[in-house]
């Protein structure tokens, strides 16, 4: 009785549940029964809704193993059974399939896009190398684990709703983002996106804005600093373009004109900005740090400046101009008119070289942005003209005297200081446009009583220059001189000898 | 004897003129030679070097710490580990001449306010796209134990 009791208790817990569970199936059969832990048990729960088990996938196709109802069978190592897929596992394992179009269209996902392991593996997050205590990032750590949805399902984390916070789980963490590089790292995306147009309307249920991986691309994620990246400061336009650019993506997005009425919002900011100076600037001439959308619009944080911030945002480089600009009579003006300030004679995203046409322009009472100059602002502008065009010629003509000077050989290192502080002030006199103030512009094209202004010094080089003539002219003479005293001599010296000649013939 | 005083003062008059001839060629020939070789040596666009005494007002401005370099400005610093520092002190944006500016202890363009350290770099958001073109400086002592800067231009400028 005692052994028949015995066998009784064993059978109850080891034998009976496989019974019940030979009635069920397989791995999912047991894990998700209630008796077993929570681990164990929600996994099971979580892959039977997910695209996986729709798409006739099983437990055993990832975490290999036997389909048994048996334990040992099940998760035995000699069947192949890995339990938890290591991160660094995950891209091979999701690959297999994931990389493999003919297999993505065995399970009737021919139109799903693949090769992501293959990206993700290129990726700065594929590159990460493994730091003890923390776990790299894999495919599970964005697209979580056994529920698997479609990003367009809304319980998926990586479903446009949800992305900025899947990254910033991650991304907002001080202490793991340490943990893989530098301790200047950036934990604050999320809360810049939050302030931006992006985020604003994200958080409104508008699904078309960009999220994180718009622009930073989805598994070949690289960073800003690698030329192939999508936000490398060489292909930010293309990458902003790509919705900006589109009118199918931007139809019913609006923006407030400076009478404040919507219009809707353009989509030629890409093609404009790069017939700009920035661009050429930075394609042209290699300045990866001249502009790019987000450097006047913000990156995380993209919101369009409002307009009386327009100045600020430019000055963030321009701040010569700026240093005129804000306190001169014309920003006030421009304000009260509510026009861009810099961008009213400048233009947005397509600003071209500033030349003294954009002068002559505001002179006639043309400006970029439409607005009408008052006629007294018109005058000085056709003075600055006049004055810094004036200089110009100026200093063109100093410098030929100068160069035909020293084509005779002539040192005119003095001169070439002089005109070299006469450029100076020609540059100086058109930032000093910004001012808008005739007395400003005449010292620099003049000079005050302290400082010489750009025509005194080129007056000094040309001086120098005529001195420098002037001692040639003396020079010439000197030659001139001595070639006549040569010449004298000889004569006499012919003389001489026909003189000494003739005595010699008739001698006594 | 020569009787005749005509043929005499004529002949004396000939070497007159031959002698005078002779001063005068003389000093044709000397006058340019030494024109030409005594002015200083020609400082034009070519110049590779130049020496400065660093704490004279007439060579380096105390203010700017601008110097001549041939017929360009050069700009002369003491870097951030104290050592000289030279720089051409045309500004990499639109050739402007740049100036030490003490209250930043930087090297300030004022046409634009481009910005450059004392190692020449240029500092990013202001307008020069390249850092300045660096000089080679060498101290050296004369036989009075002044110290005097050479500076020249590098090898690869
Ligand atoms: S010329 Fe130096 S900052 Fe523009």
């Amino acid at each position: 009785m005692r052994t028949s009791g015995v066998v009784l208790a064993l059978w109850l817990t080891f034998l009976f549940p496989v019974v019940v569970r030979a009635e069920s199936n397989g791995c999912i059969g047991c894990h998700i029964d209630d008796t077993m832990e929570e681990r164990a048990r929600i996994p099971a729960e979580r892959f039977k809704d997910g695209v996986h088990a729709k798409a006739g996938l099983g437990c055993i196709d990832c975490h290999g193993g036997r389909n048994s109802d048996e334990f040992m069978q099940a998760h035995s190592r000699k069947n192949g059974f890995r339990g938890k897929i290591k991160s660094a596992d995950q891209p091979e394992v999701c690959g297999n399939c994931h990389d493999d179009p003919s297999r993505m269209a065995g399970f009737g996902a021919a139109d799903l896009a693949t090769g992501q392991a293959d990206r993700f593996n290129r990726s700065v997050h594929g590159s990460i190398s493994p730091v003890e205590g923390f776990e790299t990032p894999a495919c599970t750590s964005c697209h979580g684990t056994h529920g698997f949805a479609a990003p367009s399902d809304e319980s998926s984390p990586v479903h446009p709703a949800r992305v900025p916070e899947t990254c910033a789980r991650c991304h907002s963490d001080l202490t793991y983002m340490r943990a893989f590089t530098s301790a200047r790292v950036r934990v604050d995306q999320l809360i810049e996106y939050r302030t931006s147009i992006h985020g604003q309307r994200l958080a409104k249920g508008d699904e078309k804005v960009a999220v994180c991986s718009s622009c930073h691309a989805d598994h070949l994620i690289l960073p800003a600093s690698d030329s192939r990246s999508s936000v490398h400061p060489l292909n930010v336009a293309e990458t902003c373009g790509r919705c900006h650019s589109d009118p199918e993506q931007m139809k019913g997005y609006e923006i407030s004109a400076p009478d404040g009425t919507s219009l809707p919002l353009p989509t030629d900011q890409q093609s404009r900005y790069t017939e700009s100076v920035h661009y050429a600037a930075m394609t042209e001439n290699g300045d990866l740090s001249a502009p790019t959308c987000n450097d006047c619009h913000g990156n995380h944080g993209a919101t369009p400046p409002e307009v009386r911030a327009v100045a600020t945002v430019c000055a963030q480089c321009h701040s010569r101009p700026a240093e005129l600009f804000t306190p001169s009579e014309i920003r006030k003006d421009l304000d009260t008119a509510g026009f861009p300030e810099c961008a009213t004679c400048h233009g947005h995203h397509r600003i071209v070289p500033p030349g003294d046409a954009l002068l002559a322009g505001i002179a006639r009472g043309e400006t970029v942005a439409g607005w009408t100059p008052l006629p007294a602002y018109r005058a000085d502008a056709q003075g600055f003209l006049d004055g810094i065009l004036g200089l110009k010629a100026r200093i063109d003509a100093v410098e030929e005297t100068v160069a035909a000077a020293e084509n005779y050989g002539m040192d005119l290192t003095k001169a070439r200081l002089e005109l070299t502080r006469a450029r100076d002030h020609l540059i100086r006199a058109r930032v000093m446009v910004h001012a808008f103030d005739p007395a400003q512009m005449m010292a620099e094209l003049q000079g005050t009583r302290e400082e010489p202004g750009g025509l005194i010094y080129a007056e000094r080089a040309q001086n120098l220059a005529e001195l420098a003539f002037g001692e040639r002219a003396y020079r010439r003479k000197g030659m001139g001189f001595a070639l006549a005293i040569i010449a004298c001599l000889m004569v006499a010296l012919i003389m001489k000898i026909r003189r000494m000649e003739s005595r010699k013939a008739q001698p006594g | 004897m020569d009787r005749d005083p005509t043929l005499r003062s004529r002949r004396s008059f000939l070497d007159m003129v031959i002698g005078l001839g002779f001063t005068g060629l003389a000093a044709a020939v000397l006058y340019p030679v030494a024109r030409y070789l005594i002015p200083p040596v020609r400082s034009g666009p070519g110049t590779r070097s130049v020496v400065l005494d660093p704490d004279d007002p007439a060579q380096v401005d105390p203010e700017t710490r601008i110097f001549v370099f041939g017929s360009r400005p050069g700009i002369l610093v003491k870097g951030p580990g104290g050592q000289w520092k030279a720089f051409s002190a045309v500004c990499t944006h639109l050739s402007c001449t740049v100036r030490f500016q003490a209250e930043s202890n930087q090297i300030w363009c004022p046409c634009h306010n481009g910005l450059f350290d004392l190692n020449g770099r240029n500092i990013p958001g202001t307008p020069p796209p390249r850092p300045l073109e660096e000089f080679e400086v060498h101290e050296r002592e004369d036989e009075s134990g002044k110290k005097t800067l050479l500076v020249s231009k590098g090898r690869s400028a």
